[in-house]
């Protein structure tokens, strides 16, 4: 039983680091600029592709996921200066503008690549056995590249002028405009980097899962759960929310079942709801 | 005057000779998945329509009765959604006055449309919908012209015994947790008893899901011999085989449910998918399957599902139907339908009408049933029946 928990314990953390890496971006957007992305999945679809098409002309594995994800933290700046400037503050129209853009760029994909499964090849082979608990390395190289991440987005919070001013803004946007900071610069920047981060997230996935259009829904789905879970606007939220979504969904999926599992899991965030409706560590709605 | 009278009268001549010669059109609707997960089936789908028309009409049209007819076709997306499916039945008869249509694929969606075409008196060609309700209540229009585990499954069982008795006493099921899953299961607790094996293990999993590890820890503590990805959509099959392996499981992969060996070998990737057995209905090395192949791939320039050669059957039955009936009338075509069977595939083999014992009317056409091993990213076939 205790390998067996080791397992399931080893599986959850993997699984929840990359849901970590969707919310960190969705919470960032909803923290700064009170929106709340729906399209965010499209963005890890993006992610996916770039990587898909960036390694078919010849480049490698890292640099494609590299560029791809700075491609799609760019089109995220165009996105916001083009659509998501006009709707900052107003979460329901927002939201609306998000999900249209979700349906074009899902559209858009479909068009190009067409529905077809699309597979992207795995930059690390094998399985790594530790006696009971195995791990295949291509889900340990996203675990660690996520918990890499995650440290790389605290320094930049924590230590860097722009991080800071994103903070600030989250804070309080017109005092963070009297010190000096350009609140459209910063909530550009937020954007453009949260999507970086969904674009990173996919093009990590790719070679785990395959690519197709619609392979953004899911996280989508779970980055939502995550930062309602963890608080909105919340980044230490997020990262707690993401690996206890992950080790819960775990659990109960091995020793249970999947339906089970999503609707305990589910049942957890009501619960966390009525119990503290700010979210784990988030600010009160 | 008189000149103008003669123009006229020559102009009038003009339009009245002109309906005498001109082609009427026969439009044949789809309904399939095209953005979800059942999509390499939809497009099948989609693919098999085009190539009937393109045939057809390259041809100078089909000739019904006294008619001339070119095709037409369109196909809806249902994104293997019942209301979907619904909204595109409504559609093809309200907007396009379709008369005969070709899906939907999912069993919920066929089960949800059935009274739709029915009611309306349209020919519906079913396509994959493997719930025995789509053929429940003896339904007049609705045929399901590809095979179900119904019909595959026991002799898919029996060779199986036959070849790898010795080597697979335990096994593990995964089904989508849907109407078609549940169905599958059902069926397959049954046979798999029927047949001697040891069913240690049932699993219904959401259909969104990607990742498999907590479901195949569990599963793997069994210690299958044979893991069945049954109703699986072929892109979760091969998920499931690929993280399976990572996980060091060393038994045997088999899926008897919907065909899709180029989704599993690319999902699963070559190394992962060696050694997977899964139910095909068509033989690929066959001329006549190359040719089709040829056709589908210049349409999408990739390789075709096998169903795609399916579903190009049952629309030449259906023509063939018309043409005996001399009539594109629905009630004539429908009782046509089981004087042009047994009807030769385009792959060889006969396409037979049956189903009565297992549904209570003869509206399932029975395909050729094959079996095909995934060997160094190709297939090695062999045929059940």
């Amino acid at each position: 039983m205790g390998q067996l928990l080791a397992q399931i314990l080893v599986n959850g953390l993997i699984s929840g680091s990359t849901y970590v890496l969707v919310a960190l971006g969705f919470t960032m957007i909803s923290g700064i600029m009170r929106v709340l992305n729906f399209a965010h999945g499209e963005f890890y679809m993006m992610g996916a592709y770039g990587v898909y098409v960036l390694t078919q002309y010849g480049l490698g594995y890292f640099p494609a996921l590299l560029i791809g994800a700075i491609i799609v933290g760019a089109f995220g700046v165009v996105m916001e200066r083009l659509i998501f400037r006009w709707v900052i503050g107003r979460e329901v129209n927002g939201l609306i503008v998000a999900l249209g853009l979700s349906v074009v760029l899902k559209a858009l994909a479909l068009i190009i690549f067409g529905p077809v499964e699309l597979a992207v090849t795995r930059p690390v082979h094998g399985t790594l056995d530790l006696g009971s608990v195995s791990i295949p390395y291509d889900r340990l190289l996203v675990g660690g590249c996520a918990f890499g991440i995650m440290l790389l987005f605290y320094f930049f919070l924590t230590f860097t002028r722009v991080g800071l001013a994103m903070r600030a803004v989250a804070q309080d946007e017109k005092i963070a405009a009297i010190q000096g900071v350009r609140p459209s610069f910063i909530h550009a920047a937020a954007f453009g980097l949260g999507c970086l981060l969904a674009g990173l997230a996919g093009g990590l996935m790719a070679p785990i899962y395959t690519v197709n259009p619609t392979i953004g829904e899911l996280p989508m789905g779970k980055a939502f759960v995550i930062v309602i879970l963890g608080g909105l606007g919340s980044i230490p939220g997020a990262v707690v929310g993401g690996l206890l979504l992950g080790i819960a969904e775990s659990f109960f999926s091995t020793l249970i079942d999947g339906t089970v599992s999503a609707m305990l899991v589910f049942a957890l965030v009501v619960l966390v709801i009525i119990v503290r409706p700010q979210g784990l560590m988030g600010r009160s709605l | 005057m008189t000149r103008s009278l003669l123009v006229a009268t020559a102009f009038a001549g003009l339009i009245a000779a002109a309906p005498a010669h001109a082609d009427k059109t026969l439009f044949l609707g789809g309904i399939g998945d095209l953005s979800g997960q059942g999509a390499v089936w939809g497009q099948a789908l989609q693919g098999a329509l085009r190539m009937v028309q393109q045939e057809v009409n390259d041809a100078g049209g089909i000739k019904i009765g006294n008619e001339t007819y070119k095709i037409s076709t369109t196909t809806y997306d249902d994104a293997y959604q019942s209301q979907k499916a619904v909204a595109a039945a409504n559609r093809l008869i309200d907007q396009d006055e379709a008369k005969f249509v070709l899906g939907p694929l999912a069993a919920s969606g066929a089960i949800a449309a059935k009274p739709i075409f029915e009611q309306n008196q349209v020919i519906d060609l079913v396509v994959g919908a493997y719930s025995r309700k789509v053929m429940e209540g003896n339904p007049k229009y609705i045929f399901r012209v590809s095979n179900t585990p119904v019909e595959f499954i026991k002799p898919i069982l029996t060779w199986l015994k036959a070849n790898n008795g010795d080597k697979i006493k335990r096994v593990v099921v995964m089904n989508p947790n849907d109407e078609a899953g549940w169905d599958m299961q059902e069926l397959e607790t049954k046979s798999y008893a029927e047949h001697g094996f040891d069913l240690v293990a049932k699993e219904l999993y959401e259909r969104s899901t990607k990742d498999f590890q907590p479901i195949l820890t569990r599963l793997i503590a069994q210690n299958p011999d044979m893991i069945d990805m049954a109703g699986s959509s072929p892109a979760s099959a091969g998920l499931i085989v690929r993280q399976a392996r990572e996980m060091g499981y060393k038994g045997k992969f088999i899926k008897i449910g919907g065909p899709g060996p180029r989704e599993i070998l690319t999902a699963a990737g070559k190394e992962a998918a060696e050694g997977v057995m899964q139910y095909i209905p068509a033989d690929p090395s066959t001329e006549g399957y190359k040719k089709l192949s040829e056709r589908f791939a210049k349409l999408y320039g990739h390789d075709m599902d096998p169903s795609a050669l399916t579903n190009y059957d049952a629309l030449k039955i259906l023509l063939a139907a018309m043409q005996k009936a001399g009539s594109i009338e629905t009630d004539k075509v429908a009782a046509a339908i089981p004087q042009v069977m047994p009807f030769k595939s385009i792959a060889g083999g006969d396409i037979v009408l049956g189903g009565k014992s297992d549904y209570g009317s003869d509206h399932q056409f029975i395909n050729p049933i094959f079996v095909g091993t995934t060997t160094d990213g190709g297939l090695k076939i062999v045929q059940m029946q």
